[in-house]
């Protein structure tokens, strides 16, 4: 067989995830990547609902339904979900974010039909299934996992504290996607059931299957399975409402932790559209290894910090750009914001060097292509890339939004980032830490 | 609509039988798996070398691995091995700190160390049309590490900050007296493996590089590849670049077995103020790597919480909602072996939690069933297959192999044993870890939780600071 993935020499990579996709009459998207090198398969049912759904009052509860998916139908009763499919070594998980809900499946080959089937029984009928009981439960674990990544993690708590100052108070990503005590004990199961019949419908879903397998049988199996399922027109969603301009909010925090942290944000464009790919190399610029110029300067130079970092949070409706850092000895966090800045400032005004495009577009080139070498980051990116361009064949060209990027690009999309002084986060010691 | 036994098929294709939709399809047998064995060779200086060779990508992943790793800190000087092996990156060769990163980077390098109890990984993952570069960086850092007065300290000031931010979490604390109280202060494992606060802050560079230089010897080394390389050609890059790596003859060292514990002096406290959640963990001994029950604890403690519905998941999470999450974890290497369970609970329910917990491991002394068996069998299947799709992950799990001075074969051995368990040979497993032999660790807020937790589980408690030296 071919490689899954072909790539040709490393200054013209030619990556090609090879599938075929087609759509069912109730609109269900269906993407089909094979491979055979190990006896192995996967599943992937991605739902265009996340967090940035969410009803006023009800936050977290996108990701609370997400646990209610594995409590039972009436099919498939109970935590038989999980029992049947871990019976024949296959095992599953799930995530939330603001933009989508994932579920996926993976195990040996033969469990192909045994994951169709059971996805596409909670897709027709989980809701009939529903009980208080399981959604105490589930709301209980939901609360401890709260506990756990949020109140007991060090800094867990940044995105609950920053959101707010990002967002007006209804946009749709002006919440968390683990949401608050509160809203998740205000859940009532005539939300779970109105939730599951809004969104969980076959024309708001992607199914990749990928692996393994037979094509022609997937086929058969996918239109027995999820053929009948009806269609069910979707909600319209409004415009996000517009944010503040310009945004220059500090927000003052303490959390259980010795070290203080600075995180400055700023709004970028959305996933895949103008100037996004732009953002990933004025972070990797600016905080990726050693050798950028944050660490060169902050951590390893002058020693002002002891850890930094810059990333693009690319998503749907808007990405989110940060800056943060841990200063060290005596340095304030006010006094670390300033030097974050003044990188920022620098780079927009000088924009990169050479050398400093060079070891982004390689290290870009050789993440993209590891970052594909499982079989379930292909099923995964494959259902991403058909979510945010429409088009999961995007995978294949998606690296030349990188290649194409010049010195000037990045230099433009960091001049953007000054124009405001962007969403300050401080985080100091609850126990009442200096700095 | 209801559908029960619905002729789909006939809607769209007539000449499709029909399919049940209300009950789950039969389930064809699992096809075969046999992981791969790599080819073994032996460089002149006498570094064995695994590869597996595996076309496709043009990425190639390798692994060094020295014996050694935290269990060889001098007494007290905890955290020597780690930071020493942190520091091979950190200026090597004719490059100071950041031209090395700098060189690194632009040739989009992962290289680097990593430091374990037992063991040291170097770790280089590469473009084939860059593993030449590759190579040559990870020599200097092997053979020419410069360990300047600048650059180590620096390494400490970071890694205090390090330790100061990981004793901010419970389950960290948890983890550092788990080692401390199980193994035993005196013992190789009985520290952490980044020190101490104190340890770290009286570490100098002629500490560091003495303990480079005891360690980074090609005795005992093995190189594991996995990737889009040529054999014969690697080697003989292998023995160009490592040429100047000269034996040192020293002996292999082994680690003793930790002690049984049997006193009253096995249930400890740590206060975490502010904490939402309680970290309960409980550590017990176990059949050794190199027993021939191994596979069967290893399958043992799938079932008892290496699954979702494992059964102290399913209690703890699944049942009473304590929980987000309750794992059971065998690790058996030559020497030693235990069994680890662990789970943050809600801290208004820490005490029914640990009788839960406790009562649980109770019951798996009891035994397990063939439906669990099977269950488990089948997720170690799935997990060989999984462990062998990127190349970083098969030089991972090779290395972790060679690392232990196991023979190439094991984890295709591995496998066939563990298809070949049964119920009575997993059941003798289990009666190796007696909850009489256990120690306990419980971190939280002892304002809200220790008269709860005495009064439930009413033993000798003894509450300890994990930050003390």
């Amino acid at each position: 067989m071919l490689p899954a993935i072909l790539v040709a020499t490393m200054t013209a990579q030619a990556i090609e995830i090879p599938h075929d996709q087609y759509q069912l009459d109730n609109g269900l998207n269906v993407i089909l990547h094979h491979d055979d090198s190990l006896p192995q398969v996967v599943v992937n049912l991605w739902y265009g609902v996340g967090s940035k759904d969410e009803e006023a009052g009800r936050s977290g509860f996108a990701h609370l339904f997400e646990h209610l998916m594995f409590m039972g139908t009436v099919n498939l009763p109970d935590s038989g979900f999980d029992e049947r499919m871990e019976a024949y070594g296959g095992w599953n998980n799930a995530w939330t974010s603001p933009d989508a809900t994932d579920y996926y499946e993976a195990g040996p080959s033969n469990l192909l039909q045994t994951f169709l089937w059971m996805e596409s029984d909670r897709m027709r009928d989980l809701a009939r299934a529903m009980t208080q009981e399981k959604l105490d439960l589930q709301r209980d674990v939901v609360r401890n996992e709260r506990r756990q990544s949020v109140e007991d993690t060090p800094y867990g708590i940044i995105w609950e504290a920053m959101s707010p100052a990002l967002y007006p108070a209804d946009h749709p990503y002006g919440h968390t996607v683990i949401g608050t005590h509160e809203d998740l004990q205000a859940a009532t199961v005539d939300d779970v059931v109105r939730f599951f019949n809004t969104w969980y419908v076959p024309n708001n879903a992607s199914l990749v299957i990928a692996g393994d397998f037979d094509a022609e049988q997937a086929r058969k199996w996918v239109l027995q399975y999820f053929g009948e399922i009806p269609k069910v027109e979707l909600p319209s969603r409004a415009n996000p409402p517009e944010r503040d301009t310009p945004q220059e909010a500090v927000v003052e925090t303490t959390d259980n932790v010795q070290i203080p942290l600075t995180m400055i944000t700023w709004h970028t464009p959305p996933a895949l559209m103008d100037g996004d790919a732009a953002f990933d190399v004025v972070a990797s610029i600016l905080g990726e290894g050693r050798s950028s110029r944050l660490y060169a300067d902050l951590v390893t130079d002058t020693g002002e910090a002891l850890e930094i970092s810059a990333w693009q949070y690319s998503q749907k409706l808007g990405s989110v750009f940060a800056v943060s850092g841990k200063p060290a000895g005596e340095t304030t966090v006010e006094a670390l914001e300033e030097k974050l800045q003044a990188h920022v400032t620098r780079l927009a005004n000088d924009g990169p060097t050479e050398a400093e495009l060079e070891r982004v577009r390689n290290q870009l080139e050789v993440d993209f292509i590891g970052g594909l070498e499982g079989l379930h980051q292909r099923a995964s990116a494959l259902n991403r890339y058909h979510y945010l361009a429409g088009n999961p064949a995007y995978v294949n060209q998606d690296l030349e939004r990188y290649r194409a990027l010049t010195a000037d690009d990045i230099k433009a999309a960091a001049a953007t980032l000054t124009k405001e002084r962007g969403c300050i986060l401080r985080v100091r010691s609850s126990d009442g830490g200096a700095k | 609509m209801n559908p029960i036994w619905l002729a789909l098929a006939c809607a769209h294709t007539p000449q499709e039988p029909m399919i049940n939709l209300t009950e789950p399809p039969a389930v064809a047998a699992a096809p075969d798996y046999v992981p791969p064995i790599p080819t073994e060779h032996t460089l002149s200086n006498g570094v064995r070398v695994w590869i597996v060779e595996k076309p496709g990508l043009p990425l190639v992943s390798l692994r060094l691995v020295i014996p050694g790793g935290s269990a060889s800190d001098p007494t007290e000087a905890w955290g020597t091995a780690s930071l020493s092996d942190e520091l091979l990156s950190s200026g090597a060769g004719t490059r100071n700190a950041t031209e090395f990163a700098s060189e690194v980077e632009r040739l989009a390098l992962s290289l680097g160390s990593s430091t374990q109890a037992s063991f040291s990984t170097v770790y280089l993952d590469a473009h084939t049309d860059r593993l030449t570069d590759g190579l040559a960086l990870m020599a200097d850092m092997i053979l020419r590490p410069t360990f300047s007065g600048e650059d180590v300290d620096r390494a400490k000031t970071l890694r205090l900050g390090e330790l100061a931010e990981a004793s901010d979490d419970a389950r960290t604390l948890a983890g550092w007296v788990m080692d401390k109280k199980y193994f035993g202060e005196q013992h190789p494992f009985g520290h952490p493996t980044e020190g101490t606060l104190k340890a770290v802050e009286a570490l100098t560079a002629e500490n560091l590089k003495a303990s480079w230089k005891a360690r980074y010897v090609p005795d005992h080394a093995t190189i594991v590849v996995s990737g889009a390389v040529e054999t014969t050609a690697l080697l003989a890059q292998l023995e160009t670049t490592l040429s100047s790596w000269a034996k040192a003859g020293v002996e292999a060292k082994t680690v003793p077995a930790p002690p049984l514990h049997t006193g009253e002096d096995r249930f400890y406290m740590v206060n975490k103020e502010g904490t939402s959640q309680t970290a309960l963990q409980i550590i017990m001994p176990a059949p050794t790597g190199l027993d021939a029950a191994s596979e069967s604890a290893e399958l043992g403690s799938i079932i008892l919480g290496g699954t979702f519905t494992s059964r102290l998941n399913r209690l703890l999470r699944e049942e009473k909602g304590y929980t987000y999450g309750a794992r059971a974890t065998y690790v058996g290497k030559p020497g030693y072996g235990y069994l680890l369970a662990r789970t943050n609970v809600q801290k208004d329910v820490s005490a029914p939690a640990l009788k839960d917990l406790i009562a649980e491991l109770e019951r798996y002394q009891g035994g397990i069933d063939k439906v669990e068996l099977g269950k488990a069998i089948g997720s170690w299947q799935t997990s060989a297959v999984s462990s062998m799709e990127s190349r970083s992950a098969i030089a991972g799990n090779f290395a972790s192999v060679a690392a232990q001075g196991l023979p190439s074969s094991t984890l295709r051995d591995e496998l066939d044993r563990a298809q070949e368990a049964s119920i009575q040979s997993v059941n003798d497993a289990i009666t190796a870890s007696q909850l009489d032999n256990a120690v306990y660790v419980v971190v939280g807020d002892l304002a809200e939780i220790q008269e709860a937790v005495e009064a439930a589980v009413p033993v000798k408690w003894t509450v300890v600071d994990p930050l003390a030296n």
